[in-house]
């Protein structure tokens, strides 16, 4: 019978055991040395540079992406320097990019690379982070002591003010007499029968006006204008804002200023002395041709409704004839026909009346930038909800920033939600102050391709 | 080692350290207007804390290469380097603001979570296997010795089964004859057996016993189940003498040991396993972890 005592178990072993090597110690050591030497070896022989970046560069930049030295110079403020460390300074990115200063009073300027974050993937460097604005704009102050924006502003949805035009329920600008509710109306008719005016048949942007319009008369259709070189080649150029409504281009196929009937030419839309010149030149140039007219007795249906004309005495010769004429169209045209649109003056002294000029602004958040193309596929009325009523030219329409903020509520944008970051909207550099940049760096130099090859 | 009541002390106290550092995160975090950087000044007191961590949790080889130094007690050096380098884990990831970067960053954490993953493996499995080994293995051994003994084995079983000799014992059998012998060669008696039952032994013993006895870790045999063995051995008595039942209960106890340093060694080997991870990959860890600094703080 087998007995397993203390004393036999104890005579089985070698009692050196522990220093010999058995293979699992083998294993362990070898494994322990030859993974991290193979690794280091592998990432020396590789070179690959990339590996040791902290992220992939922006698609902006990727060509560069293995060629570090481009953007992570030896130098700071034009001098190089000999130390270990090779950060991004702002004159790196200034030798390719311009970035004018964002305004001159302001306390604080950050560096290109603290709001422009590389090393993020293929995003674009201009999506900064609101968090880059927040931090001047959330307790605002400049050097002069003086401000001219609304200092606490946190983020879009977070204590943006209204739209300055909008703030205080003033009247825009325009001097123009216009009724949106008249226009988009069912008794509107145009020369070629009833018409249903759509905001878009006059308000499209510039890129779209070229082409005659919708419901112009054909004889008075201008020509669509021939597009330029590449006018097509940019997706949303000329897109972003809508072209201003021109008398020519929407109003005179309605509202043709013919004055007379002995006359198919109508009067230009220009200034009181320009059509005061075609008026006489046209009368002369009928009397001239028709010295008869002298004796006829003018057309009753020249009357100005609620007026009273006193019949002039019968013009002795051509002279008188013409400037009774042109008095009495005048009357018609400064009294109704321009004061349909326009508001005239009449300065004491002056022959001649003065209209108000109808400055209707093509951009009314000068600040701020904002696209129709983004916005095309929204239906006009869904963000210009007070557009179809409106009875006056001078009720700015642009919508409020609530109506914006009713989409524009994510960052990041999200089900429900669009992006509400600053950028969308807003531009830090005064890009009008921009110079021209003279290019630096080669093509083998941001490649790492040799040019030799 | 057995995570037990003694682990407490240590367990809070990484606690808090990891609960200071979340309260130090949180504000960082929110605050930071592109996320939080490894290269701000708290990411990199994060980096430097966790490097510092990675590099203490390795110092546990030499602890353990030079036992005689009097740098605190093994047991504690195995309860820091738990801690502590699980401690290193969430502060990296503080560093590198919860996200796996890119190219050596990517790495270095992948490599990181497998480390850690491994020694949690590695802990789960020391405070369990002990146990279970108790319970599966009676006759367990020190495990660099297993090859040793069981080579003992076969030459116990070889002398048990030499004197069945035809030679010198006309197929007699020597028998122990106290059960008090530790071996066979002691004073024994001759014990006569019918030579056909002395020829189904021997070819139990060559076909199926030796070859057992002869391969460590032979699983696929039929030995190596302990239900098919019992049978077989329990065929063999039906055609033997209850004479020889002694020699026969020996080997089937000799091969009852087999089994157990067998099982043994297969747990000894799931025990210590995740080391042949764990070891390299924190060493290379270490090395790619030094190279990610010097490029990080050059570039930064």
């Amino acid at each position: 019978m087998r007995l397993r005592t203390a004393k036999t178990l104890g005579t089985r072993h070698d009692l050196n055991y522990f220093k010999s090597f058995t293979p699992f110690r083998i294993s362990r050591v070898v494994l322990g040395l030859a993974v991290p030497v193979f690794a280091l070896l592998w990432l020396g022989i590789s070179g690959k540079r990339q590996f040791y970046s902290k992220g992939p560069l922006s698609s902006a930049h990727a060509l560069f992406a293995d060629q570090c030295g481009v953007c992570h110079v030896s130098l700071t403020r034009g001098a190089s320097t000999a130390g270990f460390r090779r950060p991004v300074t702002d004159e790196a990115c200034l030798s390719c990019h311009q970035a004018p200063a964002h305004q001159p009073d302001q306390v604080f300027t950050p560096q290109c690379s603290s709001c422009h974050v590389e090393h993020r993937g293929l995003v674009s460097l201009n999506h900064v982070r609101d968090a880059q604005c927040v931090q001047c704009h959330s307790g605002l102050e400049t050097t002069t002591g003086k401000l001219r924006y609304v200092s606490d502003i946190r983020g879009f949805n977070r204590n943006h003010p209204e739209f300055a035009p909008l703030r205080n329920n003033s009247a825009g600008p325009s001097a123009i007499t216009f009724s949106h509710r008249v226009h988009r109306g069912d008794s509107i008719r145009g020369p070629q029968g009833a018409v249903k005016l759509q905001c878009d048949d006059c308000h499209r942007p510039e890129a779209e006006t070229a082409g005659p319009w919708v419901y112009a008369d054909p004889s008075t259709r201008f020509g669509a204008a021939p597009a330029g070189p590449g006018a097509n080649l940019f997706r949303d150029s000329r897109r972003e804002l809508m072209a201003p409504v021109t008398y020519e281009k929407h109003c005179l196929t309605c509202h043709a200023l013919r004055f007379d009937d002995r006359f198919t030419q109508a009067i230009p839309h220009k200034a009181p002395d320009v059509v005061h010149a075609f008026v006489v030149r046209q009368f002369q140039n009928y009397i001239a041709q028709n010295p008869q007219a002298i004796h006829q007795v003018p057309a009753a249906g020249h009357k100005i409704p609620g007026a009273t004309i006193m019949q002039p005495t019968p013009p002795r010769n051509a002279s008188e004839w013409v400037q009774q004429n042109v008095e009495r169209t005048e009357q018609l045209l400064w009294g109704v026909t321009c004061k349909l649109c326009h508001q005239l003056e009449f300065p004491v002294g002056e022959g001649l009346p003065r209209v108000k000029p109808s400055v209707a602004p093509a951009r009314w958040l000068p600040n701020a930038t904002f696209s129709h193309e983004a916005h095309s596929g929204v239906a006009c009325e869904s963000c210009h909800a007070s557009a179809p009523s409106s009875e006056a030219a001078s009720q700015i329409l642009i919508p409020s920033i609530k109506t914006c903020q009713s989409c524009h509520n994510g960052n990041p944008a999200n089900a429900g939600s669009a992006e509400n970051s600053c950028f969308l909207c807003h531009q830090y550099h005064q890009w009008k102050d921009r110079i021209h940049l003279r290019g630096t760096h080669t093509i083998q130099e941001l490649t790492g391709a040799d040019s030799s090859r | 080692m057995r995570i037990d009541q003694t682990h407490r002390p240590w367990a809070l106290r990484t606690g808090a350290l990891l609960a200071l550092a979340v309260l130090a995160y949180v504000p960082y975090a929110v605050l930071s207007r592109n996320g939080p950087p490894g290269g701000s000044a708290l990411g990199l007191i994060y980096g430097i804390a966790g490097y510092g961590l990675m590099i203490f949790a390795a110092l546990l080889s030499l602890r353990k290469k030079f036992s005689i130094w009097r740098i605190g007690r093994a047991q504690t050096w195995m309860r820091g380097h738990l801690w502590l380098g699980l401690l290193s884990y969430p502060l990296i990831f503080f560093h590198a603001g919860f996200s796996w970067g890119h190219g050596l960053a990517r790495l270095i954490m992948l490599i990181l979570s497998i480390v850690i993953v491994s020694g949690l493996l590695g802990a789960a499995l020391q405070h369990y296997m002990p146990r279970i080994m108790t319970d599966r293995v009676p006759l367990e051994t020190i495990y660099n010795q297993i090859g040793r003994v069981q080579e003992q084995l076969l030459a116990e079983a070889d002398d048990l089964m030499s004197s069945l000799s035809p030679e010198k014992n006309e197929y007699g059998l020597i028998v122990p004859a106290s059960d008090q012998a530790a071996t066979m060669t002691t004073t024994s008696t001759v014990v006569r057996v019918s030579q056909q039952s002395a020829q189904k032994l021997s070819a139990m013993y060559h076909q199926a016993v030796r070859p057992y006895l002869a391969h460590p870790g032979s699983y696929r045999q039929s030995m190596a189940d302990r239900r098919v063995s019992k049978a077989m051995f329990a065929q063999l008595r039906t055609v033997t003498p209850d004479s020889i039942w002694a020699v026969i209960d020996d080997l089937e106890n000799i091969c009852e040991e087999k089994r157990d340093l067998d099982r043994q060694s297969r747990l000894q080997r799931v025990l210590q396993g995740w080391l042949l991870a764990h070891i390299p990959l924190s060493y290379l860890l270490l090395a790619l972890s030094a190279i990610h600094a010097i490029m990080a703080l050059r570039y930064r």
